[in-house]
């Protein structure tokens, strides 16, 4: 289930109420993220795209330094399954986010290691669903 | 009122590049400030190389450091120090950027012509054609010391030993045809017969027999900086180089120096703007003249402390000063009458010691300077630092352009690894506004960022006319 909420500080209660409703379901929370890069601050970035076409969303909206938003990331974390991220500009922002967020997100434990072979369902950690048919079929194997 | 005429057919471009020099040791780069990082960690380089390339700078600059800074006979530890092997850390660069140019500085002496051509060309083709070599020749016994060969080259020897080893290169990387390599399956062989020429060289120090095992990069082959100042360094420049990591920032001597180029570079044969100019230089901006001199004042008494003042001291008197306080006066004891070697610090010998040091004490005592302001004063590189709000220094900067004094400033920032921060933020969109900075890369390699022309190739009989004696072409 992606949840959302009016700013970063809101989301641990939606992460709650989503919990709450479907227990059964992967929380994943939705943020959008621009970061301080390349000399110049997240603000002064999101003012310059902003001046340009302004970056209209419903998400909780991040902006700041790789290391806030690797503590953001840590708490939320402690209650999510998941985040989905929306960069602010994807060259940019997914550097930043794969060469000192990620990586301290990982020294941390908050992520799992990287799993080669793993599939989508594992990296949730979601269960492996139940065929519909293997009710049925397993009592039809037996039969004959 | 400045003398701006160049002559002997130059023609000012009216524009600067920016180069970024990541100096990785000395008293220059800042490392007591909150905000002063990491000097070795990736994080440090990958941080300034993307910021300047959003700035559009030309170059990225790397030194070499052979041997650690020794002081009295133990490393010198107040400085910073760092430098990760250039190369290396340059094919790490060429991963996280897309246009900035890559110098490695590297040496003549200690090297192999094969090898060294070897692993830049190998640069230059990982990074699409953006690498260059900053030749320097480290012919010192002292740096020896850490090789096989020890100092086996003589002083004297230096440029007519680099000379050939350049020009060994330059073969090597011209050896491959254009269009050596099959651009079809239907090709009877994946590299033409005869496309790539072997390369023999039987010199006084170093013999080739090699067939180059790399073709041509995108830009032909790596850029050359140099950066020696000597009467012989200019004229290896002026024949070899293709930009000049200068000395000389000040307005009228960028001015005497271009003549000087100039001239050198029209007799060795080439044109009289085939060879770039790019002097060091520190910039302390700030957003009023006010604030700028407040933050200089600053960054010099982070650059030199107390104990550097005395370490400076140290190496001119050659004996420990540690009793003197930074704040007095310089001290009144004289320096030890003994030879060192340049190569430890120390700018002067023997019986001149003494001469020196009454020199510095009257200049000291003259203005009214403690140990600590004279140091300052000594080392703060005055010349090459611009220091004014954003819009003062762009003026100053136009009128360099203008002039066609440099093509631009290979910059050392004084703090890693926010130093370019400011300019790139404000002094780069004062020089658009003036029209004397480029508002977007002219193309993907250094060569045509540079404004360089494509090299003539350097075959056999052109190389033949311009060995100097002592090295001889099979």
């Amino acid at each position: 289930m992606l949840v959302s909420a009016p700013t970063p500080g809101l989301l641990a209660s939606e992460i709650a109420e989503a919990r709450a409703a479907a227990p059964a379901a992967a929380v994943i929370a939705e943020l959008d993220v621009v970061l301080d890069a390349r000399g110049q601050s997240a603000a002064g970035r999101l003012a310059e795209l902003d001046a340009h076409t302004p970056w209209q969303s419903s998400r909780a909206r991040f902006i700041g330094t790789a290391a806030e938003l690797t503590e953001l990331l840590a708490s939320v974390l402690e209650t999510a399954d998941g985040v989905r991220l929306h960069p602010a500009v994807l060259d940019v922002d997914l550097e930043e986010l794969a060469q000192l967020v990620l990586p301290a997100l990982r020294r941390r434990g908050v992520l799992a290691p990287q799993q080669p072979g793993a599939t989508f369902r594992d990296l949730l950690g979601l269960p492996r669903p139940t065929s519909r048919y293997a009710a049925v079929s397993a009592p039809a194997a037996a039969e004959n | 009122m400045t003398d701006t005429h160049i002559g002997n057919g130059f023609v000012p471009s009216g524009k600067l590049q920016l180069g970024i020099f990541f100096q990785g040791v000395n008293s220059g780069t800042v490392w007591k400030s909150p905000e002063s990082g990491s000097q070795t960690d990736f994080e440090s380089f990958r941080r300034i190389a993307q910021t300047a390339e959003r700035g559009l700078f030309a170059a990225f600059f790397l030194g070499e450091g052979l041997r650690l800074r020794e002081h009295l006979g133990r490393p010198h530890a107040l400085d910073v120090v760092g430098r990760p092997d250039a190369q290396t850390m340059l094919a790490a660069l060429a991963a996280v950027t897309t246009r900035i140019g890559l110098v490695a500085t590297q040496n003549t002496t200690y090297n192999d012509p094969a090898d060294l051509a070897h692993r830049l060309s190998s640069l230059d083709l990982l990074s699409g054609g953006r690498a260059a070599w900053n030749v320097v020749t480290t012919d010192n016994a002292w740096t020896g010391a850490n090789f096989r060969r020890g100092g086996y080259l003589d002083h004297a020897d230096r440029y007519v030993h680099a000379e050939a080893f350049v020009t060994t290169a330059k073969r090597i990387w011209d050896s491959w045809e254009d269009g050596a390599i099959a651009e079809t399956p239907a090709a009877p062989a994946w590299a033409a017969p005869g496309s790539a020429r072997p390369v023999h060289h039987r010199g006084k120090h170093y013999t080739v027999d090699y067939v180059p095992r790399l073709p041509r990069s995108a830009q032909y082959r790596p850029v050359l900086f140099q950066a020696g100042d000597s009467p012989e360094g200019r004229d290896f420049a002026a024949r070899q180089a293709d930009v000049i990591f200068s000395a000389h920032p000040r307005l009228d001597d960028a001015l005497d120096f271009r003549r000087d180029i100039v001239e050198r570079t029209v007799r060795a044969g080439r044109g009289a703007n085939d060879v770039k100019i790019m002097p060091a230089s520190e910039f302390i901006l700030a957003a009023t003249p006010q604030e700028a001199l407040e933050k200089k004042d600053w960054v010099r008494s982070l650059q030199i402390g107390p104990e550097q003042a005395i370490a400076y001291l140290e190496q001119f008197w050659g004996r420990e000063l540690q009793g003197f306080d930074p704040d007095g006066p310089l001290p009144d004891i004289d320096p030890v009458v003994e030879e060192t070697s340049e190569t430890r610090g120390s700018g002067f010998h023997g019986a001149k010691a003494k001469q020196l040091a009454d020199q510095w004490r009257a200049e000291a005592k003259d203005k009214g300077l403690s140990i600590r302001q004279f140091v300052s004063a000594r080392t703060s590189r005055g010349d090459s630092s611009f220091t004014g709000s954003y819009t003062e220094v762009a003026d100053r900067l136009a009128e360099y352009a203008h002039t066609g004094a440099v093509d631009g400033f290979n910059i050392s920032p004084w703090l890693i690894p926010t130093g370019l921060d400011d300019i790139v933020n404000h002094l780069v969109p004062a020089l658009q506004e003036r029209g004397v900075y480029p508002t977007e890369y002219a193309g993907a390699t250094l060569r045509e960022n540079l404004g360089l022309a494509t090299p003539v190739r350097q075959d056999a009989d052109t190389v033949r006319l311009q060995l100097t004696v002592g090295e001889q072409l099979l």
